[in-house]
């Protein structure tokens, strides 16, 4: 069995796009949630999201492809773009890799204004590029064709826990030495006018209130839901060997994943298979619960996923999840569906690396009614985390958590 | 072949490639332009649509200048029959 390293890291978000934006927003705790007045969401007067904002599709990708490229297409390339330029794979390397990417609604946007078109005016067509721009794999085609990538490329299509398991999957298949290279990680871009509607009809939308950026609060009393985000969350993992053939510095390793499902309500979360994802995860690691210094929640302020959360996080971690340092950067960076996952394995790795823990944004007062876990506000805590994990519970009860552990301490 | 059918036709293709319209001249080859298959079944759709012809899957692949584009759409336009 290989060891599996992160080599790279790339995201487009509200936050912006690349490393340096992201992490600065995610360490202040600085939520990037504005009103988006320019959607009109049938039922929902007052719309809020984490919008990514001055995207530049020109400056990723060549002029000619843009009519049949959708905008989670783009987001998931431009992550991709980064992630390989920092993980420096040189091109002869590059066909060896193959991509894993999660998406949650694909081309939702460009499928709605079809159907909008088509629908609405007299003697209006599909265009041409209709199938390759929206069809759920598209982004991956993308990714392969732009950068050479001639490995197996698969679409994980697992609602708010795509991502996590596309980089899942990706590291079983290195470490089972089918693959030494893959990228992996998801996109989405669902602030459509439809899909806002349709989050809204279920009731578990954060209502704008004064400030939109206070309104996602996980773990908070007083925790009214989610607030929709976008963008993408991409990494490239390599075989340690293959790593280290090419003098490439693991910025942290995949040590485990979890994977599995609830098997019980299509949006309510079952304590029974989020507990049991999570000693899935260990197992896999072969770590105990105590050598965990991080959770990356899921974390999406809704009463129901914290609670569920919190209560499944207590029951692993026993005695020892007083002192279990957790949080949910969701406030920071929406709840971004299927790119979800990605994102939030970026701010892990970041976390390890950095020897720094993120805040939940907007947690002042952590509701009672929850077991006791440490969770980190306020201002990011400088900690050695050692392991991290990064969890995802998703509508349809498919579970996937990640353990990632820092890079081994570098002779200097 | 009318200078306004290909002023509207330079429009179409080079706002759709990205390209300047300089670069789009009437012997222009569509290939060397940056069409392909797909870009060019688009272009013929944002050309019935704009001049509200319909191009019959048979004469999709005549087009390979901007001229034939240009004479083929004004082919199209062309009454038939007797007056």
């Amino acid at each position: 069995m290989n060891r599996v390293m992160v080599t790279g890291l790339g995201q487009v978000s509200a936050l912006g796009s690349g490393l340096d934006a992201f992490a600065a927003a995610v360490f202040a705790g600085r939520p990037a949630v504005r009103r988006l007045a320019e959607i009109e969401a049938p039922g929902l007067a007052d719309p809020i999201g984490a919008a990514v904002e001055g995207f530049d599709p020109g400056r990723w990708l060549a002029a000619r492809l843009l009519p049949v490229t959708s905008r989670m297409a783009l987001y998931a390339h431009a992550a991709t773009t980064q992630a390989l330029a920092m993980a420096r794979v040189p091109r002869e390397e590059r066909p060896r890799g193959g991509v894993f990417l999660g998406t949650g609604f694909a081309a939702i946007a460009e499928t709605e204004q079809t159907y909008r078109d088509c629908f609405s005016r007299p003697g209006a067509r599909p265009r041409p590029g209709t199938i390759p721009t929206a069809m759920a794999n598209g982004a991956a085609a993308l990714l392969a064709s732009e950068h050479r990538l001639k490995g197996p490329n698969l679409t994980f299509s697992v609602a708010c826990s795509s991502a996590t398991h596309a980089i899942g999957q990706a590291f079983r298949l290195l470490r089972a030495g089918d693959a030494e290279l893959m990228v992996a990680g998801g996109a989405d871009a669902p602030l459509t006018p439809i899909v806002l509607a349709a989050w809204a009809a279920m009731r578990v939308l954060a209502p704008a209130g004064e400030d939109p950026a206070r309104a996602c609060r996980p773990f908070s009393s007083g925790r009214q839901g989610l607030v929709l985000g976008e963008g993408a969350g991409m990494l490239v993992l390599e075989t340690q060997a293959h790593a280290e053939a090419r003098g490439a510095a693991p910025l942290a390793e995949v040590v485990g994943y979890g994977a599995n499902a609830d098997a019980g309500h299509i949006t309510h979360p079952e304590p029974e298979g989020v507990r049991a994802c999570l000693e899935l995860a260990l197992a896999d690691a072969r770590i105990r619960p105590g050598a965990v210094g991080y959770v990356n929640a899921h974390g999406t302020g809704t009463l129901v996923n914290d609670r569920v959360e919190a209560e499944a996080l207590a029951a692993v971690f026993g005695a020892g999840a007083a002192r279990l340092a957790v949080s949910s950067t969701k406030p920071v960076h929406g709840h971004a569906m299927g790119a979800a996952g990605g994102l939030e394995a970026v701010a892990t790795v970041l976390a390890l690396r950095e020897g720094l823990l993120p805040p939940t944004a907007n947690l002042e007062a952590p509701d009672p009614e929850l077991p006791r876990l440490d969770f980190v506000r306020g201002a990011s805590r400088r900690a050695a985390a050692g392991v991290a994990l990064s969890s995802s519970f998703a509508f349809g009860g498919s579970n996937a958590v990640l353990a990632f552990a820092a890079p081994a301490a570098r002779q200097t | 072949m009318s200078s306004d059918t290909f002023i509207r036709v330079r429009r179409i293709i080079a706002s759709y490639l990205g390209t300047p319209e300089e670069a789009v001249a009437e012997e222009s080859r569509l290939q060397d332009l940056g069409v392909d298959s797909l870009s060019a079944l688009e272009l013929i759709f944002l050309m019935e649509e704009e001049f509200g012809v319909s191009v019959p899957d048979h004469r999709v692949a005549d087009f390979t200048t901007v001229r034939d584009v240009c004479a083929g759409i004004e082919a199209l336009r062309a009454p038939v029959g007797p007056r």
